[in-house]
């Protein structure tokens, strides 16, 4: 028996030292990624309709020589030679790292033809980045088995590939999520730094996302005021008077800023937006949509227009007539919207649980192949999605949990907080800013575009809310193993330790 | 439970049987347009879209659909030599909208002068060929206002400021001409409007409005040998579940006091019908049709884009439309769509081959094409729609209430469906003033209707039947029952059987959470105790950081 132990613990030293769990973490992420995206049978997303605006944008146009482009995933986008009258490159996060990867594409591969998997490569390396530190914010403390533990359940959930197909196609969902996990990462790593000097660099990273998210869409700029709240930690945390202030001064400014360059994104789909929804939010949700559209207001008529979206091919009417925008989407307005929620709790309940169902369902029919490269097009790989499978099944429909989950989350954070005051540690404080904070975002995440834009694309848009779930319960992983819940005397202490490294600033 | 289900089995085979035993043709194709319809090419210069022509162009294309005629048309640029023989076309027309940029294709020029059949020139820029085939002194005539006088003096208007016009300044010969140009400069010059010699005919311009229309219409008909005599009925144009309520109590309450039939085109749908709106809407539509004063035409739905694919969404859809309607006792006898549908492969056999009665109306803008192609189909019956507006400012000369005139084929004055009460009331006082008599024999006059794959619909001599059974013999509430049976059948296949047990587990997660949450606060609350007891003790030893979990 010995013997095995022996052999086991030789086997054993190497690989800790050569692959020390963030090192393992990251590789194994980066092979089952590059396995997605690069290896063929390649796998992308199908554009949904939505792509021009942000191809043309860039200079690029939809492959129209296949007729296949909008069943299939298409690569190749062609590059515009000449005069591109839609090319008003606006400020966009996205825009900057697509023409990054156009000109590693016209570097190495063709000056005509853009791969899509150039900007798939851009998303992995940041990807691995911001893993990277997330990795090391959750193992600080953590050695031996409990760090490839957490290590390897943050490679199951955040390697899923329902994510990271996503790095293969135009949709703003992978940079929210890297982003996310980045800024984290960063409030981590943050809280862990003994000298002022480290915790600035970490947590000035963490403002920098967030100031960063202010341009990547519309509704992540409004979002970034709840995330503020994230940010309060750190400026709990911090020591030193200068600084503090200065956090102080560049958090209270993200707030107006978040809602100033919110409102200044085009939002195109606003008409698009606020049909649906009516006719696919608050309408699917009553039983007598006719009575309820009267509630609020609005012509009782249009309950003849539930549950069909704003450009489906076939109509009563037609979109931009006169009988639905004036009698129907110019009555339609978010207040009334809101007040009608508030009035029926019982619908919005029920709307989000149909996004619910939506957003935990395995979802195998996301990424597609090439059209060819399997027998039947659009097959996908479904390796590596048992993420996504499990929490289908395992977490419930009800909403009610959330908030059951939210509540259990910030009580055991507020008694580490207390008991860490009473001992002299601001560390548990910050902490619970910092959780507050995302979980306050994953709620805002999934109810606004449900109320916003009823159950258009809800799939995508709920990629954050997922996003955070994840981030949390790894969060909360990672702090039980390190015995940083239920705290004593010892664990302060040890969080304390060098904490006087502050008089040789180093 | 059984027994009513082994009942409405049997009803359900019963009716099977009866259509199955249907010997009308199922084949919607073949009965709707007609066979072996006359062949026109219609080839144009220019849509010319700055001066709004391309209306000019549709309406002169739907003129010739109604007059029996399938036509085909196409720009001078996408004229190809030798496609008039190869077409094997009976009639060619050229069309000049934009004289002043003298678009030109010789091979059209020369195909066309060697062709033998009927030919019209409209517009300027005649070659010197065409003028050939008309006898007597061709006359340029410049900066001129004319009104137009039609056949007898019937009607006449004037006519819009003429810059530049070539008009022969008699008819001699075999020529006809039905309609006068007077010159308004006090002159009374009269030229013919529009003249015909044999095969030939010359129209010096056109238009989809006003006497211009009307004499370009007896014209056209009298050259392609197209006679008829028909009185316009008055068509009301889509009326759909969104049109306001109000306007429509309006509308059917000034219905009672017309006394001609009307056809009301509708735009139905297949979703939310067990809505009250759409309750509402069919009650509408019977209480319309009540004694059957006005007829239903079936509007295609509305375009939000084209729907690339090539299955039979539509042709479901419009299945389903009729079928919910017939059980409502709605029965329409033809479709009304846009005309560009009507050039378009893929509309022509999914939607308009369901009826061989149609009303087409203009719509230049939004054209949303799945399979476009130059030739429409002629369909048994299709009225000529003439927007009200396009007969506003026409001085009628009538001896008594109404014109004699008479339309050479179907033709109604069209009328878009009121939005408001007030609009209601104004089309009541319009229609009320027409000069043409009131319409009431429709089922009658035409013989109309639309099938699909089991429900044929024809309304003739006066009755309208289902499947060869006029419709007031039939009990339409088991029609209902059944086709209520068969749609609930479908619906319960798809059910899902691990929802419960998923289900089952949310529960149990739930109650631990909530188990997990009371031992937590209890444990505090013991802890907290305890902690204090502390305190409250003062003889034991005090020691900081007693004990605690």
């Amino acid at each position: 028996m010995t013997k095995i132990r022996q052999k086991l613990h030789a086997w054993a030293e190497p690989v800790e030292r050569w692959l020390p769990p963030v090192r393992l973490g990251i590789l194994l992420l980066a092979l089952i990624t590059i396995f997605l995206l690069f290896v063929p049978p390649v796998s992308g997303l199908v554009d949904d309709g939505t792509y021009n605006l942000i191809l043309h944008a860039n200079g690029l146009r939809e492959f129209t020589g296949d007729s296949n482009y909008y069943k299939y995933f298409v690569p190749q986008f062609p590059i515009l030679q000449y005069y591109n009258p839609d090319a008003h490159l606006y400020l966009s996060l996205q825009n900057v790292l697509i023409q990054a990867a156009i000109l590693l594409n016209k570097i190495f591969y063709s000056t005509k033809i853009f791969d899509v998997r150039f900007l798939g490569a851009i998303y992995t390396v940041l990807f691995l980045l911001a893993c990277r530190l997330l990795f090391k914010g959750l193992t600080h403390r953590l050695t031996g088995k409990k760090a490839y533990l957490i290590v390897l359940l943050g490679v199951f959930f955040l390697g899923d590939t329902t994510y990271t197909v996503y790095f293969n196609s135009f949709y703003i969902e992978p940079l929210d999520f890297i982003m996310m996990i980045a800024f984290v990462g960063c409030g981590l790593l943050a809280f862990q730094q003994t000298t002022t000097r480290k915790i600035l660099k970490y947590y000035s990273g963490q403002v920098l996302i967030a100031f960063l998210f202010l341009f990547v869409s519309r509704q992540v700029a409004f979002l970034v005021s709840a995330l503020c709240i994230s940010l309060i930690g750190g400026i709990i945390f911090i020591r030193g008077r200068q600084w503090k202030l200065s956090a102080i001064i560049l958090v209270i400014a993200l707030i107006p800023m978040s809602i100033f360059i919110g409102s200044l994104y085009s939002n195109s789909n606003h008409n698009q937006n606020v049909y649906q929804s009516m006719t696919l939010g608050a309408m699917p949700s009553t039983k007598n949509p006719g009575k309820s559209l009267a509630e609020i207001n609005i012509r009782p008529q249009n309950e003849i227009l539930r549950g069909t979206s704003y450009d489906a091919p076939y109509a009563i009417a037609r979109s931009d007539s006169a009988t639905i925008q004036k009698g129907f989407i110019d009555e339609i307005n978010y207040a009334k919207l809101v007040w009608y929620y508030g009035t029926h709790p019982s619908m919005l309940s029920k709307l989000l649980q149909t996004g619910l169902e939506n957003k935990n369902v395995a979802r195998t029919k996301v990424g597609v192949y090439e059209k060819g490269a399997v027998k039947q097009g659009d097959e996908d790989k479904t390796f590596f999605q048992w993420a996504t499978i499990a929490k289908g099944f395992i977490l419930p429909k009800k909403f009610g949990f959330y908030f059951i989950f939210a509540i259990l989350v910030i009580s055991v954070y507020i008694v580490s907080c207390v008991r860490g005051l009473e001992m002299g540690s601001k560390l548990y404080a910050a902490r619970l800013w910092m959780n507050c904070g995302l979980l306050l975002m994953m709620f805002l995440a999934f109810i606004s575009p449900i109320i916003i834009s009823g159950q258009t694309n809800i799939i995508r848009q709920l990629t954050m809310s997922s996003t955070l779930l994840d981030l949390l319960v790894l969060i909360i992983i990672s702090d039980s193993l390190q015995h940083d819940i239920w705290i004593t005397r010892d664990t302060v202490l040890l969080t304390r330790a060098g904490e006087d490294g502050d008089a040789n600033e180093e | 439970m059984t027994q009513m289900k082994n009942k409405l089995l049997t009803l359900f085979v019963i009716l099977v049987g009866l259509i199955s035993f249907n010997w009308h043709s199922p084949s919607v194709q073949a009965a709707t347009t007609i066979q072996n319809p006359s062949k026109v090419l219609v080839v144009y210069d220019s849509l010319n879209e700055r001066n709004h022509r391309q209306e000019d162009v549709q309406t002169l294309s739907r003129m010739l659909m109604s007059m029996g005629q399938q036509v085909t048309m196409m720009s001078m640029s996408d004229y190809h030599a030798e496609m008039i023989s190869k077409g094997h076309y009976q009639a060619v027309i050229t069309m000049i909208n934009w004289p002043g940029m003298k678009f030109d294709n010789p091979a059209f020029d020369r195909d066309r002068q060697q062709f033998n059949g009927k030919k019209l020139h409209i517009g300027p820029l005649m070659t010197a060929d065409e003028k050939q085939n008309f006898p007597g002194n061709w006359q340029e005539i410049n900066q001129q206002s004319f009104i137009l006088k039609g056949q007898n003096n019937r009607y006449e208007q004037q006519v819009d400021f003429q810059r530049q016009i070539q008009l022969l300044d008699q008819v001699t010969g075999n020529e006809q001409a039905l309609s006068q140009l007077v010159a308004a400069n006090g002159t009374n010059q009269t030229y013919p409007f529009g003249i015909i010699n044999g095969q030939n005919a010359y129209l010096p311009f056109f238009s989809s409005q006003g006497a211009t229309l009307l004499s370009s219409i007896q014209l056209i008909a009298q050259w392609l040998g197209v006679h008829g005599s028909y009185v316009p009925y008055v068509d009301v144009r889509d009326f759909t579940p969104l049109s306001s309520f109000t306007a429509t109590k309006e509308f059917i309450k000034n219905l009672d006091s017309f006394e001609g039939n009307m056809i009301i085109t509708t735009t139905s749908t297949t979703q939310n019908t067990d809505t009250k709106t759409f309750k509402n809407y069919l009650k509408f539509l019977r209480e319309m049709t009540r004694n059957n004063r006005a007829v239903v035409y079936l509007n295609v739905p509305a375009l939000n884009g084209v729907d690339s694919s090539n299955d039979d969404t539509l042709m479901n859809m419009l299945t389903q439309e009729i079928s919910t309607l017939i059980e409502n006792k709605i029965f329409p006898l033809g479709i009304s769509a846009p005309t560009y549908w009507n050039f378009d492969k893929y509309y022509q056999l999914n939607a308009l081959n369901f009826g061989d009665a149609t009303l087409l109306y203009n719509q230049v803008n939004n054209q949303d094409y799945h399979t476009q192609t130059s030739t429409a189909k002629a369909y048994q019956t299709m009225f000529f729609a003439i927007p009200h507006s396009a007969l506003k400012n026409i001085k009628w000369n009538i001896n008594g209430r109404y014109t004699d005139f008479t339309f050479p084929m179907p033709v109604t004055v069209d009328y878009h469906f009121p939005n408001s009460k007030a609009k209601a009331e104004k089309i009541n006082r319009e229609i009320k003033a027409l000069p043409f008599a009131p319409m009431s024999q429709y089922l009658y006059q035409f013989n109309t209707g639309i099938s699909t794959q089991t429900q044929n619909l024809r309304g003739k001599d006066g009755v309208i039947s289902l499947n060869g059974t006029p419709v007031s013999e039939i009990d339409f509430h088991q029609i209902k029952q059944q086709t209520a049976g068969i749609r609930q059948n479908r619906d319960q296949t798809g059910h899902l059987t691990t929802k419960g047990i998923v289900d089952k587990i949310s529960n149990v997660l739930i109650v631990i959470i909530v188990v997990t949450l009371i031992v937590l606060f209890g444990m505090l609350a013991i802890g907290r105790k305890l902690y204090l007891r502390m305190f409250k003790n003062r003889n034991l030893k005090r020691t900081k950081g007693a004990k605690k979990k």
